[in-house]
């Protein structure tokens, strides 16, 4: 039930998901797309900081796990950036990893 | 005939005379032959004269004289109903030259039936005594009549009328008697006389008769004339002509009461002087009637006076009358009085109300006491019936004068009253408008034709003129009405003045009214209320049925439309303007009016409402509707929108309860729209006052209650904002209040409450605003990571600019950027344009204080946030036991510096570094560590790392302090701590100066997480310790790699 | 005896820790269940 804005802008393809478990912008967001994925970054890091505590992890490898499970999850056609940087759309076949993805 | 007679006189008496003296020898003899023989004779005379004319008739002879002759018990006619019967009747007989005449009769108990048919008069047989021949009306005979006791009973198709009568004397000249004439009931022009009765002398002079005495009609009734008339008594005095065909005379009248279909008077009283025959008859006629009763007013008295004329012969009746008719003590009737009160009363409220009301009021009082007095001359001609109102005026006890100044015709037709006029008719006094009616020719009834003229009419502060008015009649027989009027009075609790309307409408016959069927331009001077001054207007109404204004007998409509109205003025001392669509007005559903502008105070000032619809209900106050509506106050930097509410005008006050949308005027909101639906709005043409609660518009959380006071006048005023709680949870995030927070804080938990305050006048300083707002405990995430518990106050300097003054505290009970660190405590300055001024902040650390250091954030910019952090007196024990590291420990106090740059992923320490203060302290291991061999150099170092003492110790970081934090440890002038394990190298080695560097890339938060317990840190021991060593093997054959290349 | 010459300058020991591989295999479950746990911001 992810917000219809959020929803649109990765379908769209304005916005990826990165390695580090965190949104980036493919292109130079608009306010409200930008605003948007602070909001939504700002939740996924206080989301990590939780789970890293519980986790006895850093905020940082918890949210890079996320990153890695996040990408494999991302439908055909949304964009992720690759460990080189790079945004890739995605397409049926495996998306590239950083390598300690699991 | 007469001329021969005049030719030959002489001749003719001598032969007269010798003829003469032998007839009278033979008169003698005869005579007395017949003295002798008188009674057969007469008998026989009679008889044969009877015979010859065939006359029934039985008498007595009694006597027969020479001069007089005496019958008895004389029956004429049929014996068993005679037409004449007399007991005793005395003929004395003249003889003289020219043959025997009747010298007089005298006769007693006479009983004469006679029949009335058709206006002839017939005896039964006594008829054949008269010339069938001569028609004329009947001449009495030259002799001298004596009568006692005679009765006549005559039988008409009128009824019949016993008649007695006792009288004696020469019937030409000098006969008077007493006469009764008495009838059960008469009806004659189709009314019906009730035992009229007439007792009077009769008494002929010269031949003409002469009847005087008391007539009286107990009961009159005309059925189809619907008249009646009661207990009328007659003073009768008449003379009749020889011919009894023509009478003159006068009758005094009195008798009451008298009713004529809908009107009667109580008591007549008349004196009629007359002359006239069958065919007409005139006189003067002096009638006064009392206690007259009409449905339209009773009037004490009234009396007409004049001659008059009837003409009642073979053709349609005429008559003609002139005279000063007047009545006296006049009161119109109290429905109709009633009916002016009730039009007056529909009125008020408006402008021409207190006018009515004055003109109701005087035709009240007219109306109570009234006397009218008129110069007339009526005649009725064969269907021509014309009265002539040569002058006519009525008076009032009031003052009230109403007269008709030059003659009037009116021509009454059957369908028609025609008109020949140019009279005027004046009216003035007694409260009325000094007002001239010109009449000119044409109809009364079918259409009506003059014009009005009024001078000013003032009633209070109303004025009415009337330059003109033209009444011109139409075809269907109503009458059009154009003209102007102009009009100046009271409105709501103020004045209208000047204002023109112009009149066009119509009166159909059946009084129907209507006026203003087409568009009409309405202008006014000025509009005045408690507080309102407009200046000249006009705005253009039209009907919306076929009229504006319709009335009938049951009341007055008034609909109109206006394309539009603009209304100019000022409120106060405020310039106002009302600008206004389409306006339909109507006494049933009141006033609607589309897109409605308000503009009020001053361009730089300006305080406006515009609405889609208006609506306004004339019940006992005014009252109505708000839709649609969006407005501003002043330079309050808020927008109104979506306004619906209900409003009313009570005692100078406008009131309105609304719900309505209150949106940031500024391009960039500083809070996104909010709505309420309990604000409450008053305006006293000077002070406007606005109190409501705002609620969030999703969750419709009240978010906070707003007071708004602004004076038109001096367009000062205040808003108050009062947010007694402010609940953040999962309902309500700050993001539904304000963009400002979407993308720098989220997950807000926690009540804020506070009080803001927004002043402006018309200073050059325009708006100030302030407000203190606190929480004592909210937790949010933010960029740089969780935080909990954020408390303080903070007091705003310029509120809608954000800006605070300096010294603006927060605690914060616990930040976690990476690194948990607890009751925190800054002080700040927030900047225009978004800027956040950092004077300081503090953090209890470790045993000493971990210090943010003074700088500028600029939060509308992305670029980097740069947060100097210094750290001062860290204990080294302190900060380990803090952080668990059970299985190390250090002594030593440390300061330090920790730049740290905070972006969008979070915060990493640049460039930051820990320094031991003098004298230093030791770091011990002291946890296992077991390894194999990893060279003597590397199992040098471990070993000295169990219990280092060290002079100096800098510890250098750079990283993420989320994440991998890349730690340099130098540690210089290393002597072995206490329980190092000491051996004959390691006190040799003590004294060198050895700097062992330590690289640690290891998650800082290991290093310095927070109280709760953490494992070991990475570093030295891992959960799962078998990785963690194969790791660590690796990086220890890398460092003694490194260290054989130093070699 | 063994004299052990202590380098005239300072023994420099650098140690580069940096562990990450085998943390992410152990969070990698935790990972998932935030994800479906909180589906809105993921």
């Amino acid at each position: 039930q992810r917000d219809p804005a959020y929803e649109a802008a990765r379908s769209s393809g304005k916005i990826g998901e990165k390695p580090d478990g965190y949104l980036g912008f493919v292109t130079a967001p608009s306010p409200a797309i930008k605003a948007l994925v602070e909001d939504i970054n700002i939740k996924r890091k206080a989301a990590y900081t939780r789970k890293a505590q519980e986790t006895n992890s850093t905020v940082e490898q918890f949210a890079f796990t996320s990153g890695c499970n996040l990408i494999m999850r991302t439908a055909q056609g949304e964009k992720y950036q690759t460990p080189a940087g790079t945004w890739n759309t995605r397409d049926a076949s495996e998306p590239v990893r950083d390598s300690r993805c699991p | 005939m007469e001329e021969e007679i005049v030719n030959d006189p002489i001749g003719r008496r001598s032969r007269f005379r010798l003829f003469g003296g032998i007839l009278l020898v033979l008169i003698l003899l005869a005579l007395i032959v017949l003295w002798i023989s008188r009674t057969t004779l007469a008998d026989n005379v009679i008889q044969s004269e009877l015979d010859q004319m065939n006359v029934e008739a039985t008498y007595e002879i009694d006597d027969i004289g020479l001069r007089k002759q005496v019958i008895r018990n004389l029956v004429i006619g049929d014996p068993d109903r005679p037409d004449l019967t007399a007991e005793l009747v005395e003929v004395g007989n003249s003889l003289s030259i020219g043959g025997v005449g009747i010298n007089w009769v005298r006769a007693s108990g006479v009983k004469l039936f006679g029949r009335l048919e058709n206006g002839k008069l017939s005896f039964g047989e006594l008829d054949k005594f008269t010339d069938p021949e001569d028609d004329s009306p009947l001449a009495l005979p030259d002799m001298w009549l004596g009568l006692t006791d005679a009765k006549l009973r005559i039988d008409s198709e009128y009824g019949i009328i016993g008649l007695a009568l006792n009288g004696q004397g020469e019937l030409h000249d000098g006969f008077s008697g007493e006469i009764a004439a008495i009838s059960e009931n008469l009806t004659a022009g189709g009314c019906r006389l009730g035992k009229p009765t007439f007792f009077g002398e009769i008494a002929i002079r010269d031949k003409k008769p002469h009847l005087q005495g008391p007539l009286r009609l107990p009961a009159v009734s005309c059925g189809d004339l619907d008249l009646s008339a009661e207990d009328f008594a007659a003073r009768l005095s008449v003379d009749l002509g020889e011919d009894l065909a023509s009478w003159s005379g006068n009758v005094g009248l009195i008798g009451g009461p008298l009713r004529y279909a809908d009107y009667s008077g109580q008591e007549i009283k008349a004196t009629v002087n007359f002359a006239g025959d069958f065919s007409q008859s005139e006189g003067d006629v002096d009638l006064t009637a009392s206690g007259l009763q009409s449905p339209y007013g009773r009037a004490n008295s009234s009396r007409i006076e004049g001659p008059f004329a009837l003409g009642y012969g073979p053709g349609p009746m005429t008559a003609s009358f002139t005279g000063q008719p007047e009545m006296r003590g006049v009161q119109v009737a109290q429905n109709l009085l009633r009916q002016a009160g009730s039009l007056a009363a529909s009125t008020a409220g408006t402008p021409v109300g207190p006018i009515a009301d004055k003109l109701a009021k005087a035709v009240q009082l007219a109306g109570n006491g009234l006397d009218i007095s008129s110069d007339i001359k009526f005649s009725k001609g064969s269907g021509r019936t014309t009265l002539a109102l040569n002058a006519m005026a009525a008076r009032s006890r009031s003052g009230a004068r109403l007269t008709l100044s030059d003659p009037l015709l009116l021509a009454f037709t059957d369908k028609n009253i025609r008109m020949l006029a140019d009279g005027n008719i004046r009216l003035a006094g007694g409260g009325f408008p000094d007002a001239k009616f010109v009449l000119d020719d044409g109809s009364l009834s079918r259409g009506f034709s003059g014009r009005l003229e009024m001078a000013a009419y003032q009633a209070g502060s109303a004025n009415l003129k009337i330059p003109t008015l033209v009444f011109s009649p139409t075809r269907q027989g109503g009458t059009d009405i154009d003209g102007r009027i102009m009009l100046t009075g009271p409105l709501a609790d103020g004045q209208i003045t000047g204002l023109q309307v112009p009149i066009s409408g119509n009166i159909a016959r059946n009084g129907n009214f209507a006026l203003f069927r087409q568009c009409i331009n309405l202008q006014f001077a000025s509009l005045r209320t408690a507080s309102l001054r407009a200046g000249p207007t006009s705005a253009r109404l039209c009907p919306q049925g076929n009229a504006i204004v319709s009335g009938n007998r049951s009341g007055v409509n008034i609909a109109a439309n206006a394309p539009s109205l603009n209304l100019d003025g000022t409120l106060g001392n405020t310039p106002l303007s009302i600008s206004s669509g389409m306006l339909g007005f109507s006494m049933a559903n009141g006033l609607q009016a589309q897109n409605v502008g308000i503009r009020l105070g001053t361009e730089d000032s300006m305080t406006r409402l515009d609405m889609a619809v208006l609506s306004a209900a004339f019940g006992r106050n005014l009252s109505g509707r708000i839709e649609g509506a969006s407005g501003k106050v002043a330079n309050v930097p808020l927008l109104m929108e979506n306004i619906d509410g209900d409003w009313r005008y009570e005692n100078g006050k406008f009131l309105a309860d609304a719900s309505l949308l209150v949106r940031d005027e500024q391009q960039v909101e500083r809070f996104r729209p909010l709505i309420s639906n309990d604000v409450e709005i008053a305006f006293d043409g000077n002070d406007l006052t606005a109190t409501g609660l705002l609620r969030e518009p999703e969750s419709l959380v009240s978010i906070a209650a707003v007071d708004i006071v602004h004076a038109m006048g001096s367009s000062k005023g205040r808003a108050l904002i009062d947010i007694p709680s402010l609940m953040f949870d999962e309902r309500l995030q700050p993001e539904q209040l304000t963009p400002l927070t979407l993308g720098v804080i989220a997950n807000v938990e926690g009540e804020i409450s506070g009080a803001g305050r927004i002043d402006w006048d018309s200073s050059d300083d325009g708006i100030r605003s302030g407000g203190t707002f606190r929480t004592n405990g909210i937790n949010l995430a933010a960029a740089f990571g969780p935080v909990t518990g954020l408390a303080g106050e903070i007091t705003f300097s310029d509120l809608l600019a954000l800006e605070t003054g300096p010294g603006q505290t927060v605690s914060l009970s616990e930040v976690n950027p990476g690194v948990a660190v607890f009751n925190g405590q800054i002080r700040y300055r927030l900047l225009p344009d978004f800027k956040v001024e950092v004077e300081g902040g503090e953090w209890p650390f470790a045993g000493g204080r971990l210090y943010l250091e003074p700088t500028i954030l600029d939060l509308s910019e992305e670029a980097e946030r740069r947060l100097q952090f210094t750290v001062e007196g860290i204990d080294a024990a302190q900060f380990l036991t803090q952080f668990d590291f059970e299985n190390m420990t250090a002594t030593g106090v440390f300061d330090g510096k920790l730049p740290m740059v905070f972006d969008q992923d979070g915060g990493r320490v640049v460039g930051g570094y820990l320094v031991a203060r003098e004298g230093g302290g030791t770091v011990a291991y002291v946890g296992e560590l077991t390894y194999e061999d990893m060279g003597t150099m590397a199992n040098y170092a471990f070993n000295a790392l169990k219990s280092i003492k060290y002079r100096n110790l800098t510890i250098g970081m750079d990283g993420d302090i989320a994440g991998e934090i890349v730690t340099e440890v130098k540690f210089d002038g290393l002597q072995q701590g206490e329980d190092a394990s000491r051996n004959f190298i390691t006190r040799q080695l003590a004294r060198i100066p050895i700097q062992f560097n330590v690289r640690i890339e290891a998650p800082f938060m290991q290093l310095m997480s927070s109280a709760k317990s953490y494992y070991e840190p990475e570093l030295l021991v891992g959960q799962n310790l078998p990785a963690l060593l194969r790791a660590q093997e690796a990086r220890a054959k890398a460092a003694v790699e490194a260290l054989k290349e130093d070699e | 005896c063994v004299q052990v010459s202590a380098p005239d300058k300072p023994i420099v020991i650098n140690l580069n820790i940096n562990i990450k591989q085998e943390v992410v295999y152990r969070l990698d479950g935790d990972a998932k269940d935030l994800i479906n746990e909180e589906a809105d911001i993921f």
